[in-house]
Order: structure tokens, then sequence, then C-alpha cells
């Protein structure tokens, strides 16, 4: 190999300026023309922007929302914790202006590539932790933040928890190399905190699993003592406090929806099985290199990027970190395919609630990681006019795969006739890879710059992960593919309707005509709702049943035809959808005086069913019922205000009665008659009861969990101290 | 003792014990290799391996029989439930003989059954056996600890062991490396007798299993190695004699009751399961270090399994497993460079066809989606694999570790990967059938006189008799038959000429016909006439031991509508009576007139003998094993 001189390295600012240029120019679709979405998919559309949209009506109003009353009678939003209710990028987003009281498209898009560019900016930094020019570690992070698992997934919860791995890993290196090994340890946990803020469990468990493996290496080769491994993981779980224990109190009392044949409870395991189903076959590792040959996450990184991981890999070995990277690599792709790879059975059998994140596919996403800081680490390499017999090799087996690709194509175009084969990107798969083995070629033998192929390097990525990323972006105006986030917009007449009806009515959705969370969009309250859980009160309770719905005044119901229960047609909309109605529901708050105990959660729905005819006049408890008293006059209640997490009540008692608020019960709700604080019986098993002496009353319910004060209150202490890690870190730097 | 015979210089200790592993560091990571492997098993409580029919339909009751009476304090030598009873150590699949299956008996029931729990700790005991005394194996061969690691998991990870799940079987094959182990030590000339007792105990053991095809292949592996050795050395023949003595000794309690006809060779496609491309690289690179008369026998096996029997791919598997940590200790040494080199290339070309394989086949029909694609991971360790042995830097340790690792990934794919979950309804039918069919047993054993029952086979067809430990007759039996035999019920849907009242309907949608008809399970014959009334109750009812109070008009016989066999014994108001053959096949005994209490106990003799024999030889291993050591 001939010798080639070090380039000059990019200057700090053009590196950022590059940086924000590739990512903000590659996702040129959503910030440089209004005709297309990321929010197409049926989850975004129907569940996520529901749920944003509901947050920044919420910020807009004044208020922090923790409870969602729009959905199965209500349930706490903070503690479902995907609609990331407590993850700060998401907060800049509901803060953002409105437009009629709707979030702006522009936002979003803009949230969505902030995103990326967060996950570019991380990664660079962790390149350049690696020690990775600026040029190398600029490809690296674009790398990361475009290609496979975080290019290609469109759920912001999930990539929100990936941004930050980057970061984790780079202190946990600083930790490992002894730079600062407590501060490091403090804000490399701090960080994985963060990323679990961000509203869905599985990326930031994948990462705390390997961060743990990692340092259970450490430990045992002694490259670090106990005492960063503790401050790394308290300052994870405070961070983490204001997201992990309002999910963790809504997780055992709650089931969830997770493919298993049954929905489960917490301390029921999600079964093998479904992670069967959402894992990686192993012909899916051909779609590292080819796009769309995968069946499910794309773990697509490209010719070019897996070249220079290669080159990285061979060039580097005598790192430990790239050792390190390898073994992160292949130990996220081996769980990735879960049945096929011994490791995914070993850690979910032995690592506690490592089941709840049920898709092993997007493990894919630390190889994605490691991957990109390989390819970082080979450019460096090649940069730095490093001598090795791997330039050629691995140039010689990019050219060979394309050259292969280019022959297997041509026999079936010349068999088929054109195309030959379904998808022509990977015939352009070939050519970038025949394109880098050339460039590698080329500059192995002397005629190209290391500078001039850095940019081309990169050049040919981009071009090629443009194949995969955003590519089926569908256009705005195309009417089929974006009928999902279109018909968000085609039911606002009927939800105008709903909302002058009188008595803050319920209503039912037909989810076969409105799939989208009508309840969260519109500020209409729902009986039911697109959701991975429920909690168990709300799902014992058969919610289809007439008297189910009678006792939730579930008075509406939207669909194309009649109800069982409301049947009467009162409004059709300008989609040709109708509302009926069937006013013979309880009102939302009303009194009873008296009470039994039913012996269990199952007994409920039978129990309902028995005393159908007497809902309003006598309910049933779990625990042992109060006092009441039973007397000739009639009571009077009404709601005062209502706000997702207060509510108001003025009720009139004859004498010692319960007064009930057909809304979810659940712990974290606070009542006050009259000033004084009162308890909150689960009335009928699943809503809110408070007893109330004779005479006149206000009543008011507040949503005050406990578990999300003591964890916003550890989530700002880790604020603090990392803050202060930050300074330790400088000093200790400066010094 | 034949001491005096030429001693073989012990094998050079591998250099690859520079790399270091300690005695409990191989302990413990041949231990966690195995559990990783079996996890499914060993880890989770939502697979099971004994789904397949013959294990669902008749190990599994055969142990439900066997536990349920080892909890009541019985030792069980007699089925009573499967058509008027049977010898239980005559099937192969019960193991009743068979030590280990003691222990598994003897767990604590839940509801009355075998814990599923329990199941599957027992089958991944017997894997952690088999790894281990194959490990034992590859040690006394000479093999670093390393190699016997990875000889060890592969033994019990891959090929025959892998794809085998009939536990009398396996529990056969886990002795193989011990038998050889010794038969090894005669050869080099190691305490000969020594060896000789403990080689002919450990196939013994084998022999209790219950399986026969598999101690005959050790057996005839063994005899041919004695009748070698003998062609070179006469001297061996009282060791020889001390290996059969100790052989029949140890498996005497099982007896040759059970010996079968030789298996055939079915389902051998099955059963030739890819070991994988590390393990068989390492193979090759056993034969290359000079294993070549291992290699032969591999090669001997495979054509035996081919040509006469599909077990004798356990010797192949064992033979390759040797053969495997021998490679590795030659790779991990340095010898056979270039053969190292050579592999490395193929493992390499195969790692890269096989993705361009499958590239090809998605080009032409579409991405396979959900298509079973083992061979991919396979593709993937022989990559990483030609990787490591292309000596990219990494140290001995990391070589070894990297065997390893790649040999658990490639075997995980094969060892345990079809098992079913509880949640795949088809492939546990059986099992789920059981459960739904537990309220036709409640209601069966709540009717008196304890009648036998008929079952649709063709709707339950598992041993119903002994999983609810109720008495059946097979089904097809003439009506004569069904009367002599008290078989007053019938389980089916439809109801049948003989069964025609539908007396009890279960959640399954099964329903309980009777027939009112029938003959009492005990009763009086008699060849004349008798003007009186015989009153001939059963008093108390056990598998091996049956009271019956008579009290008979004139004198006649009792009869217990149960089937002889040899070693049951007849006592009539406790003075033993000879027991007559009625029927063709039921157990009756004469008794005068008046009231008489009626005994029929199962006591066989060959059962006490066997029993002596097996403990003798065991505590005669014991000692010898103990002295050895000394």
């Amino acid at each position: 190999m001939a010798e080639s001189a070090p380039a000059r390295d990019l200057s700090r600012w053009a590196a950022a300026l590059l940086l924000i240029a590739g990512v903000v120019g590659f996702y040129w679709k959503l910030l440089l023309t209004g005709e297309y979405s990321w929010m197409n998919g049926d989850d975004t559309a129907f569940q996520i922007l529901p749920w944003l949209q509901f947050q920044a009506s919420e910020w807009h109003a004044g208020r922090f929302p923790l409870w969602d009353p729009n959905q199965w009678a209500g349930q706490p939003l903070i503690g479902q914790a995907q609609p990331g209710a407590v993850y700060p990028l998401n907060w800049i987003l509901f803060l953002a202006p409105l437009r009629d009281g709707w979030l702006r498209q522009v936002y979003l898009h803009w949230y969505f590539v902030t995103i990326h560019l967060m996950a570019a900016w991380f990664a660079y930094k962790l390149a350049r932790e690696l020690g990775c020019r600026r040029m190398a570690a600029l490809c690296g992070g674009l790398i990361w933040s475009l290609a496979g698992w975080m290019g290609s997934t469109d759920w912001p919860q999930m990539i929100n928890g990936a941004v930050w791995a980057p970061l984790v890993l780079l202190y946990l290196l600083r930790v490992l190399r002894g730079r600062a090994a407590a501060a490091s340890a403090g804000l490399g946990g701090f960080f994985l905190g963060v990323a679990w803020l961000s509203g869905h469990h599985q990326i930031p468990m994948f990462v705390s699993v390997a961060c743990f493996g990692i340092w259970l290496w450490a430990l045992a080769s002694r490259r670090t003592r106990l005492a960063p491994f503790a401050i790394f993981w308290t300052m994870t779980a405070c961070a983490g406090a204001m997201q992990i224990l309002p999910a963790q109190e809504y997780g055992r009392l709650a089931i969830r929806w997770a493919g298993a044949p049954e929905p489960l409870g917490w301390n029921q395991k999600v079964p093998v099985d479904v992670h069967r189903t959402y894992s990686l076959n192993p012909v899916s590792m051909l779609g590292i290199l080819f796009p769309g040959m995968t069946n499910h996450p794309e773990p697509f990184i490209g010719a070019t990027a897996l070249s220079l991981a290669m080159l990285g890999l061979a060039m580097a070995w005598r790192r430990f970190e790239t050792r390190l990277l390898a073994c992160l690599a292949l130990a996220a792709l081996l769980y990735a395919l879960a049945p096929y790879g011994l490791i995914h059975g070993v850690l979910y059998s032995v690592v506690p609630h490592l089941d709840k994140a049920r898709s092993a596919s997007a493990a894919i996403v630390l190889f994605g990681l490691a991957a990109s800081m390989l390819a970082a680490l080979g450019l460096h390499s090649l940069l730095e006019g490093e001598r090795s017999v791997w330039v050629r090799r691995v140039a010689f087996a990019a050219i060979g795969t394309g050259m292969f690709v280019a022959g297997v194509r041509a026999v079936l175009i010349v068999w088929r006739g054109w195309p030959g084969a379904d998808d022509p990107r990977r015939l352009l798969a070939g050519v970038a890879a025949l394109t880098a083995g050339l460039l590698l070629l080329t500059f192995q033998r002397g005629l190209l710059p290391s500078k001039t192929l850095g940019f081309a390097l990169t050049a040919l990525f981009l071009a090629e992960v443009s194949r995969v990323n955003m590519y089926f972006s569908p256009k705005t105006s195309d009417l089929e593919r974006t009928a999902s986030l279109r018909s968000l917009s085609e039911h606002a007449d009927i939800a105008a309707f709903l909302r002058k009806q009188p008595g803050l009515p319920r209503v039912d959705v037909d989810d076969s005509i409105v799939r989208y969370n009508f309840g969260d969009w519109y500020g209409i309250q729902q009986t039911g709702g697109y959701l991975a859980s429920v909690s168990e009160n709300s799902y014992r309770h058969e919610f289809h049943t007439p008297w189910a719905k009678r006792l939730l005044g579930a008075a509406f119901a939207v669909g194309t035809a009649p109800a069982e229960f409301q049947k009467r047609e009162v409004f059709t909309g300008s989609s040709g959808v109708k509302v009926y109605e069937n006013p013979v529901v309880l009102p939302r708050v009303f009194t009873v005086h008296e009470a039994l105990q039913i012996d269990s959660r199952m007994q409920a729905a039978g129990q309902l069913y028995q005393m159908r005819d007497e809902l309003e006049s006598k309910t049933f408890l779990l625990s042992s019922p109060p006092r009441l008293e039973r007397c000739a006059g009639a009571d009077t209640a009404r709601i005062l205000s209502y706000e997702p997490s207060k509510v108001r009540i003025e009720v009139t008692m004859a004498c010692q009665g319960m007064v009930i608020l057909t809304d979810t019960w659940f712990p974290g709700w606070e009542a006050r008659v009259d000033g004084r604080p009162a308890v909150i019986e689960e009335a009928y098993a699943l809503v809110r009861g408070i007893v109330a002496p004779a005479g006149e009353h206000t009543v008011e319910l507040r949503y005050r969990p406990r578990s999300v004060v003591q964890g916003a209150a550890l989530s700002a202490l880790s604020l603090l101290a990392a803050g202060w890690f930050i300074l330790a870190s400088r000093k200790e730097r400066l010094h | 003792m034949a001491e005096n015979h030429h001693i073989d210089p012990e094998p050079p200790p591998a250099r690859s014990a520079a790399i270091g592993l300690t005695r409990l560091g191989a302990s413990l990571l041949l231990l966690c290799s195995v559990i990783a492997l079996y996890w499914k098993l060993a880890l989770t409580d939502q697979f099971t391996w004994y789904a397949r029919p013959e294990n669902a339909q008749w190990t599994l009751p055969a142990f439900q029989l066997q536990a349920a009476e080892w909890h009541r304090g019985r030792i069980p030598l007699w089925d009573p439930n499967p058509d008027g009873g049977r010898v239980l150590a005559k099937d192969p699949y019960t193991g009743s003989a068979y030590p280990l299956n003691w222990v598994l008996f003897g767990l604590p029931l839940k509801d009355g059954r075998i814990s599923p729990v329990s199941l599957n700790l027992y089958f991944v005991l017997i894997h952690v056996m088999g790894a281990w005394f194959a490990y034992k194996l590859a040690r006394e061969l000479g093999c670093s600890r390393w190699g016997a690691v990875a000889g060890g998991v592969i033994f019990t990870g891959a090929g025959w062991f892998a794809a085998t799940e009939s536990p009398h079987q396996l529990n056969g094959a886990v002795w193989a490396p011990l038998v050889f182990l010794y038969l090894r030590r005669i050869v080099r000339g190691r305490a000969v007798v020594a060896s000789a007792a403990l080689s002919g105990f450990f196939l013994g053991m084998a022999w209790l299993s219950g399986d026969s095809g598999i101690p005959l292949l050790i057996v005839a592996a063994g005899t041919s190695g004695w009748i070698w050795r003998a062609l070179k050395n006469w001297r061996v023949l009282p060791a020889a004699a001390v290996f059969l003595i100790m052989a029949a000794s140890g498996g005497a309690l099982r007896g040759f009751a059970g010996i079968q006809s030789w298996p055939p060779p079915a389902g051998l496609a099955e059963l030739i399961a890819l070991p994988g491309a590390v393990t068989l690289s390492l193979a090759v690179l056993g034969v290359a270090a000079g294993w070549w008369e291992i290699g032969l026998f591999s090669l001997v096996s495979l054509l035996i399994a081919v040509g006469f029997t599909g077990d004798a791919l356990m010797l192949l598997g064992l033979s390759a497993a040797m053969l495997a940590a021998r490679g590795l200790d030659a790779l991990l040494t340095g010898d056979c460079a270039r053969w190292s080199r050579g592999i490395a290339w193929a493992c390499l070309a195969f790692g890269v066809v096989v993705p361009g394989a499958y590239y090809v086949r998605a080009e032409l029909n579409g991405f396979p989606g959900t298509v079973d694609a083992r061979l991919m991971v396979a593709a993937l360790a022989a990559l990483l694999w030609s990787a490591a042995m292309f000596r990219v830097p990494l140290n001995g340790r990391a070589v070894a570790l990297s065997a390893l690792g790649l040999v658990l990934l490639e075997l995980s794919s094969l060892t345990a990967f079809a098992m079913p979950t509880y949640l795949e309804k088809e492939r546990v039918a059986t099992l789920n059938a059981m459960k739904q069919h537990a309220d036709l047993a409640e209601f069966l054993h709540r009717q008196p006189g304890s009648l036998r029952v008929e079952v649709d086979s063709r709707l339950i067809p598992y041993n119903f008799g002994d999983m609810f430990s109720i008495p059946q007759i097979a089904s097809g039996a003439t009506d004569e038959e069904r009367r002599l035999m008290s078989a007053g019920f019938h389980i089916g849907k439809q109801p049948t000429s003989f069964y025609s009242d539908a007396v009890f309907e279960g959640a399954s949608g099964l329903k309980v016909f009777a027939h009112a008809g029938v003959s009492p399970r005990v009763f009086a014959s008699r060849d004349v006439t008798c003007a009186g009334e015989d009153q001939v109750e059963l008093a108390a009812y056990a598998p091996n031991r049956v009271r019956i109070s008579a009290r008979l008009a004139c004198s006649g016989m009792v009869v217990l509508n149960d089937t002889f066999a040899p070693g049951w014994r007849a006592f009539v108001d406790g003075k033993e009576s000879p027991i007559i053959v009625a029927y063709g096949k039921l157990r009756g005994v004469m008794a005068p007139a008046g009231a008489h209490e009626v005994e029929f106990r199962y006591r066989p003799w060959s059962v006490a003998a066997a029993g002596l024999a097996t403990a003798l030889a065991a505590l005669t291993a014991a000692a010898v094993a103990r002295w050895n050591r000394g």
C-alpha cells in the first residue's frame, strides 16, 4: 500500500455545520417541502399523534398532563409511559405555538428531525471520544442517525429512548479509561436515566442490559471499582425516576396486550412465543447490506458503512474499545435473532423484566450504534494514513459483492426481463458496494487523497441510505397511502356536535370506522381507546355490556350503524359517520346510600350485571363498605368544574351517602370534602366514590400521585448532580 | 489381578493447559453451557420436552403411575391399569429400575401429578450427566479442560443426543462415555480389573435405563474392543469376565424382559442433525491431529446408522465430540497449522456461499419471511470461526472461548430449537387433553366397584389408565371380554351397541357411557351348581397386593379378573395356595365353603435376586472406585 500523509481534519464548526446539513438535507422531504410526513404509520397516526395533541392542549391550558380522561373512562397518562409525558424534548414540542388549537405539522417535522440531529450529534461525540477525526466522527454520527433501526423507526417514543445511547457509552468508556471515573459514571447513568424518560421501556432496557454487561466485564477485569458502578446505577434510577416510578405503579395495576393470547399482568412474563414473533429472521442479516431484506425493523447500514466497519474492526482491533464494540454488535445482532441466538433465551430467562421488551428485533439498534462507531474508526484509520492489508481485502470483498449482485440481477433480467426482481434497490446496493470497493482500491493505490475519500464515502453512504430511510414516505397528496393520517381530520364536525351536548357524556367509538384515538384527538371522553395497556379495574369490567355503558354514562356512539346500546340517530357527519344516542344513562356524578362488599375483582363484572337495575342506588366495593345511611330525601349532585387532573363537585346529601364520579379509580387521586381530606373508595370496583355526610358540600378530587412527586424530586436531584458531575469532570480535565 | 500388563505412557498434557482453566472453572463452564443450551427447560416454565406422541402417550403416564406409587410408599412393580395389568419393567419406556427415575418419582408432586418443572429439570440433568461423562472421557483421552468442555457440550448438545427426546434412550446413552473411559484405561493397562469392573458396572447402569438398543450398541462397541484386545493379549480375559459379570449384575434389576426387536432405522434423516460448521471443523482437526482411529470409529458408526440402526448415531456423536475436543486442543497448541488454515478457508467459503444462496433465493422468490433459516446462523458462526482460526489477533483463551461460544451458538439452533411452548396448542394437544380429561377421571374414581373403562383410542390416544390410575381395557375387545373384565364404562363421543347410557359429559365434550351388566372385579366360579349364594368383594386393592373377602356357599374358585404373571402368589386365610389361571389369563384360587380372606401378592423372586445383584454390583463398584483412587 502506498504511503499517504494524514489529511487535515475539519474544524469544529465545519463538522457541526456538516452534521446539521447532513441530517437536515437528508430530511429535505420533511423540512423543505410540505408534501411529506413521517406520521403515516398506523400507530403514529392513531395513537401517538392523539397523545401528543392532548398533551399540547393541556400545556397550552397551563396544566401538566398527568391523567388522560379521554380513554377507557380515564387512565393515568404518565403511568402509561408511552405518551412521553415527562420527556423534556416533548415539552418543547407541546409548548410550540398551536394553530387553531392543533399541533402544527411543521413543528412535528422539526421535532422528528431534531431527534435525529441529537442522535447524530451524540454519536459524533462518542466517535470523538474514541479518538476519531472529525471527518470520521461526522460519518459515524450520520450512519447511526440515518441508517439501521434508528433511521427507519418512526415511533418517536422509541427513538427518543435510543438517542441517548451514544452518550451513555461515551461516559462509560471514560470510566473504563479511568478518566474522572466517578463523574463519568454519574453522567453516563444520568443519560441512561434520561433515556428512560423517553416513554418507551424497550430501548432503554436493551441499553441498560448492555451497560450492565460492560460493567460486569469491567469489574471482573478490574478496569473499574465498585463505587463508579454504584454511582452509575443510582444516577440512572434517579434520573429516570419521574417516569419509572409512575410506570411501575401503573404497570402493577394494569394489564397489557403484548401479543400473547391473553392480556398480561405485571407478574406474568411476556411469553417467548411473542419474542419469537417479533424477532429477526436470520435471513434478515442480509438486510444489513440490502435494503428491505428483513421481516422486522431495518438492520440496513449499507455497503459503505459495512466496509468501513470491517476496516475499523481489522485496523483498530488492538484497541479494547474496538473489541468492546464488536462484542456489542454481535451480541445485539444475536439477541435480535431471538430463537436462533442463544443470548436472547438466556437473558430473557435470567434478567428480571427483560421479557417486557417484547420486540427482540429492536435490539438491532445497538448493532447500528456499534457498527457506526466501528465505521468511524475505520474511516479514521484511513484518514490517518494507516497501512493495512485489510484495505485491499475489504475493497475486493466489496467489489466481489457488487459484482455478485450485478451478476445475479443480470441473469434474472435476461431470464425474466426488466427489472429481474422486485426491489431495484438491491441492485443499487450492489452498485454502492462496487463503488465503495473501487474507492478503497483507488485510495489504497495512492490515487485518492484521504480527505476526498472521506467525503466520497460519506456521500456514498448518504446516497445508499436515501434508498431506505424515508424512501417509501408517501406524498400527502397520495390519498390511499396517507389514509390513516387523513382520517384524523374527517370527524371534526362530529366532535363539535358532541362537545355541545350537556352533562359531559361519554362516547363509544366504533374502532373499525374511526380507528384513531378519537377521544384524545378531539378532547372527548370515550369508553375505549387504542392503547397498549389499561388499568385492570377497567379491563375486568367488560365495557361492551349495556350496564357498564349505563354506569359510565356512554350516551353516544360514533359509527355507521346503530349500536346495541345507542340506537337513536342524532347526527350525521360530513364523512358519513353518524352519532347515535341512548339518553338513559347515569349522570357522570350521582349518589348512593347502600354498599356491599365483593371478594375479588374477578367478580366485579358479574356483580355489575346482578345489580344492573339498581346501579343508581347501590354500589359494591372490594373492601369493607363505609357506613352509609338510607333516608327518604333526594340528593343532588353536579360537576362544578372538570379538568383532567382536577374535578370539583357540588352535592347536597339528604343523609350520609357516597358521591360517585364515574371516572376510573386509581391510586394518586386525592379527595377533599369541604377542604377536609376524604378517602376515595373504588366504587363498583371501578370508579371513584367519596363518602359525604348530610348537607351541602363541595367535593374536590385531584390527581397528585406520590410516585410522580417522588420521581420528579429524584429526577431534579439527578439533574443537579449531573451539573455537578459536569463541573467536576471539567475541573479534572483542566488539571 | 492383571496389573503387570504393559502400561502405555500417559498422554502428554495438552499445551493448551497453559491457557488456564481450573477444574472448578471447567465444571462451572460445562454446567453453565448445558443449562444455556437447555435454557428453555432449565430457566423457563413455558416449554416442554414430552409433547411428542411417544412421550406424552406412554412415557408420561408410566412416570405418573410410578410417581404416585412411590408417594404412597410402594415400590411399583406391577401396573394394574392396562388391560388386566402387566409387569411394569416389561416396557422400556417405564424406566422403573433406573435410579435417576426414582429421584424424579420422589420429587414433590403438584396436585397429585409430577410437576412439569421436575420433568424439565430431570431432562436437563440427563444432559448435564451426559456432558460431564463425556468431559471425563475427553480428559481420559488426554484433552485439555477447554477441549474436554467443548467435547462434553458437543456430545450432549449435538447430533443424536440433541435430537432424541425419549428419556429411556438418553438414560441408556448417558453412560456410554464412562463405559468407554474405563475400557480405555484397560487398554492402557491401568488398574485393569478395577477398570473392567467399573466399565461393566456403568454398562449395567445403561441397561437399567430401560432401553435395549443403546446398551446393546455399547456392548457391541465394547465387545469388539475386548476381542481386539484379547487377540493381542489373552490375559485380558479375566478382566473381560469381570466386565461381563459387573454389566450383568449392574443391569440385573432391569432384567432382560424388555429386550425389544432391533430398532429399525426409521427417522434417520431426522436424527442425522447437522452438528454445525464449527463442530465439524474441530472434529476434522481432531482427525488431522492424529486421532484417525476415532475418526474410523465415527465412520463405522455412521455406516451402522445408515445400514442398521439410527441409534448408532449416538456412537457417532460421542466419537465426534471427542474428536472435536482434540481438534480444539490442536488449534490451541498450534498443531496442524496447515489443516487449520485449510479448514478456516472452508469455513469462510461456507460463510459466504450460504448468504449468497439466500440472497439468490430472495431475489428469485422475494424475502422468505419466517422461513427456518438456521443455516444462516451456521454461516455466521462459520464466518466468525474462520476469523478466529485465521488467528486474527486473539489469544489462546479468546480462541477457546470463541470456539465454545460458537459451538453453543450453532447448537442452540439445533438443541431444543423446536421444543414446543404450551401456547402451541396443536403441538401440545395431548398434554392439554390430559388436563381436560381430569373431570372424566374424577367421575370414574367416584364410581363403586372399581370397574374398568374402555376408551376410544382415536380420541384419547394416551395411556389414560396409568395417567389417572384407572383400570382400563384395551379398545376393540369383544362384548364377552368386556363383561368378563368388568369394563363397565366407555369414554367416547357416541354411544356404542354395548355402551348406550351416557352418564357423564366432561368439559372436553367427551362422554362416559355405562353398561350395567358386567362382571364384578372378583367373583366365585365353579363347575358344579351350588344352592347358596356367594359373597365375594374386594377388601383392599393395591397394584402389588390385593385382598378379597369371600364367603362361599360351596367350595369353588375365587377369581380376580386381573392378568396372571409369574411372581404372583395367592394366600387363603394366610396359607399359600396355588394360583389357577382362570379363563386363560386371570388369577384364581380355590377356596372351601365358608368365609375366607384371599390375598394376592406380587413378589417375583427374580426382582429380589436382581435387586440384590444390582446392589452388590453398586457396592463393588463403589469399593473398587475408592480403592482405585487410593
